[in-house]
């Protein structure tokens, strides 16, 4: 659901997110670069869990077999997800690049 | 591991009712036996199971409610010896009589068709349970 | 390449290797149903386990007498189990260990495939 948000953010970019950053006004909030990294981070949250979830279930401790496979796919689907959303916005880039002006 | 807890418990029934089945078969075979080590003839044995709790790792409230079955002792029936005349018998006693077991075959056939469907009871529990483990691997295939 | 490859892939492929091997143990067992004096034998699991939570994944040399685990799985102890071998219990056991040898190499699969995403997704 996160990435779904992130994808509506990125296609209709709202004022304050491409307002210029100029000298004086610093990190404009909620910067694409912030978001991605946010999403990253998350992502990899995901895979730790995916890894606990593998050593759980292996190793005896705890959880069930649909658990873990349930968490690789998680970090699985949402990695594919990410990088969807970057390759839109790269395209995004380079449709910008090729303007002319 | 939830499904270990599972294979557990049906390979539990599987022992118990193999057991049973042994009991059945010696109470078939000794059917007309007249003499044991212990002395009179034989006496119908009869196994009696008992729910045992789940002794898993991680003890929770579900685990409490789950309970093995094991053999809790095999006892032996001594109650309805027939007593056969018979002088001329060998193990017969002073008044003439041969004591013979009190072996039903009719009701350990009974028994033991009961007992197989128990067992294939047990051994198709264990093979869902496989198959539901095997299926969980096929999630996001 | 270390970094690449985690610690859970090294795990599961120690595992896979210890339950092919425990898988042998107990083939030997149902082999062996019928052979008088025969005492049925079973990898120490529990221990091996237990020996790889603690730090990953090489197995701890709990003995001096020990050899060291040169092969993952090097060191898999082997303990007798009974009297006399249980078939209903060595089927189980059997089908137990398939499913987790399984498993493990189900997510082992998982897990080399979404490094294989990773790479592929690059451009």
């Amino acid at each position: 659901m996160d990435k779904v948000t992130t994808q509506k953010t990125v296609s209709n970019p709202s004022p304050q997110t491409i307002k210029p950053v100029g000298k004086d006004s610093g990190k404009p909030q909620g910067a694409f670069g912030d978001m991605l990294k946010q999403a990253v981070t998350e992502i990899n949250q995901l895979q730790n869990n995916a890894d606990k979830a593998i050593t759980g279930v292996q190793l005896g401790q705890s959880g069930s077999i649909h658990e873990a496979m349930i968490a690789l796919e998680k970090a699985d689907i949402s990695f594919r997800a990410m990088m969807q959303v970057r390759n839109k916005i790269l395209d995004a880039y380079q449709e910008i690049m090729r303007m002319q002006v | 591991m939830d499904f270990i807890t599972s294979f557990d418990i049906s390979a539990s029934g599987l022992s118990a009712q193999r057991k049973k089945m042994d009991v059945i078969v010696s109470n078939l075979a000794n059917a007309s036996t007249i003499q044991t080590p212990e002395g009179g003839p034989y006496k119908r044995k009869v196994v009696v199971l008992a729910a045992e709790p789940v002794n898993s790792k991680f003890g929770s409230a579900l685990n409490d409610a789950l309970s093995q079955v094991k053999v809790q002792e095999i006892f032996e029936d001594g109650e309805g010896l027939k007593k056969v005349h018979d002088p001329t018998h060998p193990n017969a006693d002073d008044q003439g009589f041969v004591t013979y077991p009190n072996v039903n075959v009719m009701t350990e056939m009974a028994d033991m068709i009961t007992v197989n469907r128990a067992y294939e009871a047990c051994v198709t529990a264990l093979d869902v349970t496989k198959n539901m483990a095997l299926k969980a691997l096929d999630i996001g295939k | 390449m270390k970094a690449l490859f985690g610690k859970t892939i090294d795990i599961l492929s120690d595992l896979v290797g210890a339950r092919a091997q425990r898988h042998e143990v107990l083939a030997s067992n149902v082999s062996n149903i019928d052979t008088p004096g025969y005492e049925p034998k079973d990898v120490d699991f529990q221990n091996l386990l237990g020996s790889m939570q603690g730090k990953g994944i090489r197995m701890a040399r709990t003995d001096g007498k020990h050899f060291p685990a040169s092969t993952p799985g090097g060191n898999l102890e082997i303990v007798k189990t009974g009297d006399r071998v249980d078939m209903d219990r060595e089927m189980v056991t059997i089908a137990e260990n398939h499913l987790m040898h399984n498993s493990a190499i189900e997510m082992l699969a998982r897990k080399l495939r979404g490094l294989q995403t990773v790479l592929k997704e690059t451009r």
